[in-house]
């Protein structure tokens, strides 16, 4: 989809940083096009802010270089920097100023914005401009940063970790915003460590780690690697067999009347398995980055092997296929040893 | 109007500071003024001063200053230790604190993500502390006005005009040397602490050339020469000395666009 067309708007050619003997960035080739919301997944210390920082020309790279709009970070920071509204990860603001004397003095930087929008984002996020900084919770702070990065309505948005520290409904409220930024052509870089937050917002990621770009993927991609860990608690005692041949899942365990498993990619058929059965309670943890990582590092390995796939009964509530030209998904035929690998209680 | 620029910014942060410095510098002086009169009817200042041992005439009366006369007499209060080191305390710590106080504090990669050249920021916040320094000058020969009018004292203002602004040129050069020192390391306790360290030395290698013979080759490198060395409460403001003030502003001021600009953002 965007991926396939469209001119760059970040490109960044063999970017490297090292901090003394510290590795940060190594050799990134990244594309980012024109309109397209791009995931920056990776843990904590894998170089996403390293990249971010670069791109800001706020600190140099050791090797490469950053292009954004087809311009290079270093020479021409300032015409780019125009285009780009940012969030920093790590946040401060003037303590002593109010919202609105802090959003006036970074409209009067940018050579002045519609106070109007400003007011208008205001309003959306409930972000009173009244008190001042320092009188603020995290949450509320963010909210001014959000605004700032917005009020210019910029080319291109760079939001380091965007949801750190805002409630739930504040959240919806960022997602909302990025769709919004989507419909009206705006291009968006938003990091993050937290998968499922990645797969609602964007249209690609690109996953790093130790400094390394492993991939660069679609969102569905994403969806059908990811492994969640799900426990079903059920009325009653349920038979193992029930659940001992699903695809996608591994490690299943039957233990009386609670089922645990993992599951990759979609949860569909677990789902429909438990509801022959009364269901009390599921609970699912969030995809772990550490086990993502694992099938794109050793996808012949016997972690990868345990999964069990048949062949996909034609139904239509099947998870979509990768699509072509992707790296197929980590598996093997179903074989007996694959059965075998389920413990059954 | 005062989040329309940075240095607008810059000075309305630094206010408080400007006008409670700029009060107590023109009450001091203005209170050296005023009591003038009385010690001057009491004691003979003149021959008591010449009983001094030559390392305190030196001190207290650089450059052959005549502290019989009032401009002489505050001159050698005021403009000898305590007036350098409050428009140091100024100059010093804000411009120490221009970009590595927003380097430590942690807002400087919010602004420098706006489209503002980092030349830009270095000198609208230089500008800001000539400004204030300019303030406080004026402050300072409003108070000694005032002190000699409630004492009925003749000032003389050219002397007096010549002295203010070479002591003010004299803070910004240690000011620009704290600018200089932060934006090249971003640390701004260093940076106050580095110049702060240097004009306390420049003082001392002045002030002891006068007195040790090992030290004087060492006084033309000595700020406090330019400053106070041809006594501009006399001859007035010395052109060349002025002009050595500034000009090493100047380069201090120009080295720290340039480390700045380099460097990486201690973000």
């Amino acid at each position: 989809m965007t991926a396939s067309h469209g001119d760059p708007v970040i490109r960044t050619a063999g970017l490297t940083r090292h901090y003394g003997p510290v590795v940060a960035l190594s050799g990134l080739d990244l594309d980012v096009v024109r309109g397209e919301v791009f995931g920056y997944l990776g843990p904590n210390a894998a170089g996403k802010t390293t990249t971010i920082r670069i791109l800001l020309d706020l600190i140099r790279p050791t090797a490469g270089a950053a292009f954004l709009f087809g311009r290079d970070s270093r020479r021409e920071g300032l015409a780019i920097r125009r285009r780009v509204g940012y969030l920093p990860g790590e946040m401060t603001l003037y303590e002593n100023l109010t919202g609105r004397q802090f959003l006036s003095y970074f409209a009067a930087l940018r050579g002045g914005v519609e106070w109007a929008y400003v007011d208008r984002l205001a309003e959306r996020f409930a972000a009173d401009l009244g008190p001042r900084i320092r009188t603020l919770s995290h949450g509320n702070r963010q909210k001014l940063g959000l605004i700032q990065a917005f009020m210019h309505r910029p080319e291109l948005l760079i939001l380091d970790e965007p949801t750190v520290g805002l409630d739930p409904l504040m959240q919806q409220e960022f997602y909302a915003l990025i769709a919004d930024a989507r419909a009206a052509g705006q291009t968006v870089f938003v990091s993050s460590h937290v998968i499922p937050e990645v797969e609602r917002t964007c249209d690609r990621v690109g996953i790093l780690r130790n400094g390394r770009l492993l991939t660069v993927e679609r969102i569905s991609a994403l969806k059908a690697k990811a492994i969640r860990h799900v426990e079903i608690r059920f009325a009653e005692p349920v038979p193992a067999d029930a659940f001992a041949w699903l695809p996608g899942t591994r490690d299943m365990r039957v233990d009386g009347d609670v089922v645990r498993c993992a599951v990759v990619g979609a949860i569909d058929q677990l789902v429909k398995a438990a509801a022959r059965f009364e269901v009390v309670e599921i609970n699912s943890a969030e995809p772990s980055l550490e086990e993502l990582f694992l099938t794109y590092y050793e996808p012949a390995q016997p972690a990868a092997a345990q999964v069990t796939e048949p062949t996909p009964p034609p139904r239509a509530a099947e998870p979509s296929p990768p699509p072509p030209g992707e790296a197929p998904l980590p598996q093997e035929p179903a074989s007996e040893r694959a059965k075998d690998d389920h413990v059954v209680a | 109007m005062w989040w329309r620029s940075i240095g607008l910014k810059a000075f309305y942060d630094q206010s408080r500071a400007t006008l409670g410095l700029a009060l107590f510098m023109a009450a001091y002086a203005g209170l050296i003024m005023g009591i003038y009169p009385s010690i001057s009817g009491i004691i003979e200042i003149g021959p008591l001063f010449e009983r001094l041992p030559e390392a305190f005439r030196v001190m207290f009366a650089p450059g052959g200053l005549d502290i019989t006369t009032p401009e002489g007499f505050v001159a050698a209060e005021f403009f000898s230790i305590i007036g350098p080191l409050l428009f140091f305390a100024y100059t010093i710590g804000i411009g120490g604190s221009a970009t590595a106080g927003e380097e430590e504090r942690g807002t400087i990669d919010l602004l420098m993500s706006l489209p503002i050249p980092r030349w830009r920021v270095v000198l609208e916040k230089y500008v800001t502390v000539v400004v204030g320094t300019v303030v406080l000058g004026a402050a300072l020969v409003m108070g000694m006005a005032a002190g000699a009018f409630a004492g009925g004292i003749d000032l003389r203002y050219d002397g007096i005009g010549a002295i203010v602004a070479s002591a003010i040129l004299l803070g910004l050069l240690f000011g620009a040397l704290a600018l200089f020192v932060g934006a090249l390391t971003g640390r701004r306790t260093f940076s106050i602490g580095v110049a702060f360290a240097l004009a306390v030395a420049s003082y001392l290698v002045y002030s002891l050339s006068a007195l040790v013979d090992l030290i004087k080759p060492l006084r033309p490198f000595s700020p406090f020469t330019y400053y106070i060395g041809g006594n501009p409460l006399s001859n007035g403001l010395n052109a060349v000395d002025a002009g050595i003030l500034a000009g090493a502003t100047i380069v201090l001021v120009v080295l720290a666009v340039v480390a700045f600009r380099r460097r990486d953002l201690r973000v």
